[in-house]
């Protein structure tokens, strides 16, 4: 077995266990890792693109809304709904927190706390993006190697 | 034949993530799967679209329907409501799926009907455990499987009763052989586009029908 391979392999593993112990992901992503099989290999690097690729949007409009003259706290309220969800499912943690403090911050009308809730859900979601695009690159180099993408035991 | 037999599921969810994580646990669960966007286009897909009529009615069989909860315009509940006023489709077992653990909402589903509240995220182990519910059950069966309406539609001329039909789960339509006529009042029933067709060209109806 090509060591080089081995040795990516390794690192891999290594860095999406970090991931956890970090408190960035929790085992919801060791679950969506263990989706991923022969039959369907692109399975991770497509949902972690969705996730990446929608949520910059949704940070965005939620600044957006911040801003106007009357806040419409039931339109934030859903789109931090809409973060929450998909946080949830890919097992981005540390976004997911952040959302329910800014649910909260929603529930109280309390603008300056929801300016705060932002900034922490666009700095765990940038972090999460750094996290994950550094994971999927381990992942293709792994495979233009010729290697398999090593998944969690016991899922 | 059930073991050959591939539970086909419909998966609703607004959500680009939450669709691909449904999806691919379905088929992992060897399901076959139809995944769409919003409650509107699941409605469109059964026929139960009041806009669109039964025109754009697809014939689509389920055996399953998993919805989110919290979708815009026609949100989850509204879904399972509709679903449960359908004659063609109240038998399907509908599930719901919510990222809320909310005590109130959860019973407002089970009352109306669904089979189960999951909340999100799903998990591998709650799709596993819901197909083995609705195979042990027995809540799939042929004629859910080919859609065909409700035997309790039927108006059959010259019966005396519709105590003779079975009041289980829809059955297929039933040519009676002794050629009396009969219309059924599901548009959507395979039967009915038969009757006209036979009534066209005053044939004698086949004792025996292979449907679609």
């Amino acid at each position: 077995m090509n060591s080089r391979v081995v040795e990516m392999q390794n690192k891999y593993a290594e860095y999406a266990i970090s991931l956890i112990a970090q408190g960035i992901m929790d085992d919801q992503f060791n679950r969506v890792q263990n989706m991923q099989d022969n039959s369907n290999p692109n399975f991770l690097s497509e949902i972690l693109s969705s996730y990446l690729g929608d949520m910059p949007k949704l940070i965005h409009s939620l600044a957006l809304d911040l801003q106007q003259q009357y806040v419409d706290f039931v339109k934030l309220d859903k789109t931090i709904h809409n973060i929450k969800g998909s946080s949830s499912s890919i097992g981005a943690i540390c976004v997911l927190n952040a959302c329910n403090a800014f649910v909260a911050c929603c529930k109280e009308q309390d603008i300056e706390g929801c300016f705060k809730c932002w900034e922490q859900t666009s700095n765990a979601f940038a972090l999460v993006k750094l996290k994950l695009e550094a994971l999927l690159i381990l992942e293709q180099q792994i495979r233009a190697a010729g290697g398999i993408v090593p998944k969690p035991v016991g899922y | 034949m059930a073991e050959n037999f591939e539970i086909h599921v419909l998966a609703v969810d607004d959500s680009l993530v939450d669709r691909k994580v449904i999806e691919r646990l379905l088929k992992i669960s060897s399901c076959k799967v139809t995944v769409v966007e919003s409650g509107k286009r699941a409605l469109q897909l059964l026929g139960l679209d009041e806009e669109k009529g039964s025109i754009e009615y697809t014939g689509l069989k389920v055996h399953l329907i998993i919805t989110d909860y919290s979708m815009p315009e026609v949100t989850g509940f509204d879904l399972l409501k509709k679903i449960k006023e359908s004659s063609t489709f109240k038998e399907v077992p509908v599930v719901i799926m919510s990222s809320e653990n909310i005590v109130t909402r959860i019973d407002r589903c089970l009352e109306l009907g669904a089979k189960d509240y999951i909340v999100k995220p799903v998990k591998l182990s709650d799709v596993k455990r819901i197909k083995e519910f609705i195979m042990s059950t027995g809540d799939f069966d042929e004629a859910k499987e080919i859609g065909i309406c409700n035997p309790s539609s039927l108006q059959v001329k010259g019966l005396s009763s519709p105590k003779s039909f079975p009041s289980a789960a829809p059955s297929p339509c039933i040519i009676n052989p002794l050629r009396l006529s009969f219309s059924c009042s599901s548009p959507k029933c395979a039967c009915r586009s038969r009757h006209l067709r036979f009534r066209s060209r005053s044939l004698e109806y086949p004792s025996e029908l292979s449907l679609p």
